[in-house]
């Protein structure tokens, strides 16, 4: 009987615990939004037209619709990579590096040859999944075999990968019929649009990553042992779980979302690489994950937030004048806001129970 | 390539390597100083942005490179302050709020350019601070270009670095610094306020980044653009575990990367025969494996990264 009431009880609680989070979460971008309408009154913009313009293009508009989709696919597929890495206390902040070695690799071989489509976008995906995790494995050996930090190792990185990039176009891997230092189309790689939404099909491998994820962290050893790392990294090695694995695995986990991610935006949006491959991607998926707290699910919603959020800026920027920049700045606040909030209410969480606990004592 | 055999190219890349190690040194004691107190600020890219846009802004808008470069500080310390309020205060996670102060300093400073700066004709300058040369001394062999031909700004902010090595070599403040980041409950038990320590250190430390920011843009460069730290702020944070969290092997280890990055310069025009992206990327190469040989005999400070929960709060 006991048992009962207290499994009832905790379903109570982790149903008013996960309201309770949505709330705060939702207050704190309001407010976020709300210093960025400041922002937008400074600059001589009127902030109540700015975001109706932000979400009538974003949303509403047919064009924007799939311009929020397409940005939101990189973003998931990146952000899901980081947020396992994430919640196993794996810091990697250096996808944007493996995004671009994901893009080098899968042009390499995809960029000369004229294999067919049903061999290419396979042999694609795979390059892009191994280009990405070779180069997060370059941090997971510097971290597990040399102790440097996962942090400052994928970071470093990104800039090494950048002039890798910069060098690969304007040398092996040019256009011979271009002057400018850009790659080869990727010809049969290319991913081809989704009918009647124009939005390219990793739209759907995005999408259906979510779920698949959601069931590996809940529902599988490696889940557990990525949810135990994060809470308690000594237990996990105490349990005999090899020390350096975990870290390494999750790195190239990472790693290979990102370079998958690479070889999609590649073949279904922008068909060549150049300078401009990664474009922020690797970064604003930190943000993702932060926002989405690590889920799967939350993942989706913070990328497709975002997404509309930019697309939507860059609409407003067309027809007001109020930079993206603005924008940006505007995530950054979220992020800022919320991880806040989120702190807030813990902190009133855990004093209210410290005062009711002396008063039962 | 006999030009590498001569004195004068290597007093040459000296010169520029110490003139770019300056403003990196600069953020990296602060860093250091925040870290030493048990406080890891990844905003440090973010605030040097801060730092040197609104000081840029100040010496712009004044004619002044003083007024310019301790508006850079101010920034600096108002943003560490923030910070300083989540992850001391709030306890918020200090990779976390590190980073979003990166992407909010990153994004902030280049939305604030173009908005203060749109009906300017042409992109503004600021007044760069006078050459000051030591005679005699700047015709010594080897090192005379490099420290006795610079500007008042360099001489004072190497006075500055020295005057804070030797501050934190000899004074008692340093032992309670110390102590909060290696073991807080003996400088709580102590009676020193570990929150109190941790806020100052990581105001005073984050002011040190925005003073750097204001130092490359208002000390050398003269304009401001987006991203004009180009990743410094992230090479800062790997000097002060390159140079073990020690004032001394900061310095040097500044000096070094910055004769890196000066070479580099030299190489593209040197010889063609190896990519010159190659060079873009060393600094960070070596930075790489400097921190793979370096980082296994670490003395980073023990309580790094971890919020401090009294007794009774828990």
């Amino acid at each position: 009987m006991t048992a009962t009431t207290t499994t009832v009880g905790a379903g109570a609680r982790a149903r008013n615990a996960v309201s309770a989070g949505a709330l705060t979460t939702t207050g704190a971008i309001l407010v976020a939004l709300v210093i960025g309408g400041l922002l937008i009154l400074w600059s001589g913009g009127n902030p109540f037209e700015v975001y109706r313009l932000t979400i009538t293009e974003s949303i509403f508009a047919r064009t924007g619709w799939r311009d929020t989709l397409t940005q939101a696919t990189p973003l998931i597929l990146i952000g899901l990579g980081l947020a396992v890495g994430f919640r196993a206390g794996v810091w990697n902040i250096g996808a944007e590096g493996q995004m671009v070695l994901g893009a080098l690799a899968s042009i390499a071989v995809l960029g000369t040859g004229s294999l067919p489509a049903v061999i290419a976008v396979p042999l694609g995906l795979l390059l892009g999944a191994l280009g990405g995790m070779v180069w997060a494995a370059i941090a997971g050996i510097l971290h597990t075999r040399f102790g440097v930090n996962t942090v400052i190792a994928t970071l470093l990185l990104v800039f090494v990968a950048t002039s890798l990039l910069v060098w690969a176009t304007r040398t092996v891997l040019k256009d011979p019929d271009s002057r400018l230092p850009q790659s080869r189309v990727i010809g049969t790689g290319a991913i081809g649009d989704l009918p009647w939404i124009d939005t390219g099909y990793g739209v759907l491998l995005a999408f259906g990553a979510v779920p698949l994820l959601h069931w590996i962290l809940n529902s599988t050893r490696f889940g557990y042992i990525v949810r135990a790392h994060g809470d308690n990294a000594t237990a996990v090695y105490a349990n005999e779980e090899r020390r350096t694995l975990v870290p390494l695995v999750l790195l190239m986990l990472g790693g290979a979302f990102a370079g998958v991610a690479g070889y999609v935006v590649l073949a279904s949006d922008q068909m060549r690489v150049a300078s401009g491959t990664a474009a922020g991607f690797g970064f604003t998926a930190i943000i993702v994950a932060i926002l989405g707290r690590n889920k799967p699910y939350g993942v989706l919603a913070a990328a497709v937030g975002l997404a509309a959020l930019l697309v939507g800026a860059e609409a407003a920027q067309r027809r007001t004048g109020v930079p993206v920049t603005l924008m940006q700045t505007v995530q950054g606040l979220i992020v800022v806001c919320v991880i806040t909030a989120r702190a807030l209410v813990e902190r009133t969480g855990r004093l209210a129970r410290h005062t009711r606990d002396s008063h039962d004592g | 390539m006999g030009e590498l055999a001569e004195l004068a190219f290597w007093t040459a890349i000296l010169a520029s390597g110490i003139r770019l190690a300056l403003s990196v040194a600069m953020a990296a004691i602060g860093e250091m100083i925040t870290e030493r107190a048990g406080v890891l600020n990844l905003g440090l890219e973010g605030t040097m942005i801060i730092g040197a846009f609104f000081g840029f802004a100040a010496a712009w808008r004044t004619g002044s490179v003083p007024v310019g470069l301790a508006a850079g500080f101010v920034a600096g310390c108002v943003v560490g302050g923030a910070f300083a309020a989540l992850v001391v205060g709030l306890r918020v996670d200090q990779v976390v709020a590190g980073l979003s102060f990166t992407l909010v300093g990153l994004a902030l400073t280049s939305f604030l350019n173009t908005e203060l700066f749109r009906d300017q004709p042409i992109p503004p300058r600021s007044p760069l601070p006078e050459p000051l040369a030591v005679p005699v001394l700047e015709n010594l062999p080897l090192v005379g270009e490099g420290l006795f031909r610079q500007t008042w700004v360099a001489y004072a902010a190497a006075a500055l670095v020295a005057v804070l090595a030797l501050w934190l070599k000899r004074s008692y403040q340093t032992i309670v610094l110390d102590a909060a980041g290696e073991t807080p409950e003996a400088a709580d038990a102590a009676g020193h306020s570990v929150a109190g320590v941790r806020y100052r250190a990581t105001i005073v430390g984050s002011g040190l980044a925005g003073l750097g920011g204001a130092l490359l843009v208002v000390g050398q460069l003269g304009f401001f653009n987006s991203n004009i730290t180009a990743g410094r702020g992230w090479i800062a944070l790997a000097l002060v575990i390159f140079g073990r969290w020690r004032p001394g092997w900061i310095v040097a280890g500044a000096v070094f990367f910055g004769a890196l990055d000066a070479l580099q310069f030299r190489f593209q025009s040197l010889d063609s025969s190896v990519p010159y992206e190659f060079f873009l990327a060393l600094p960070y190469l070596v930075t790489l494996a400097a921190l793979a040989v370096g980082s296994r005999r670490v003395n980073a400070p023990s309580a790094l990264g971890v919020p401090y929960l009294r007794s009774t709060e828990a």
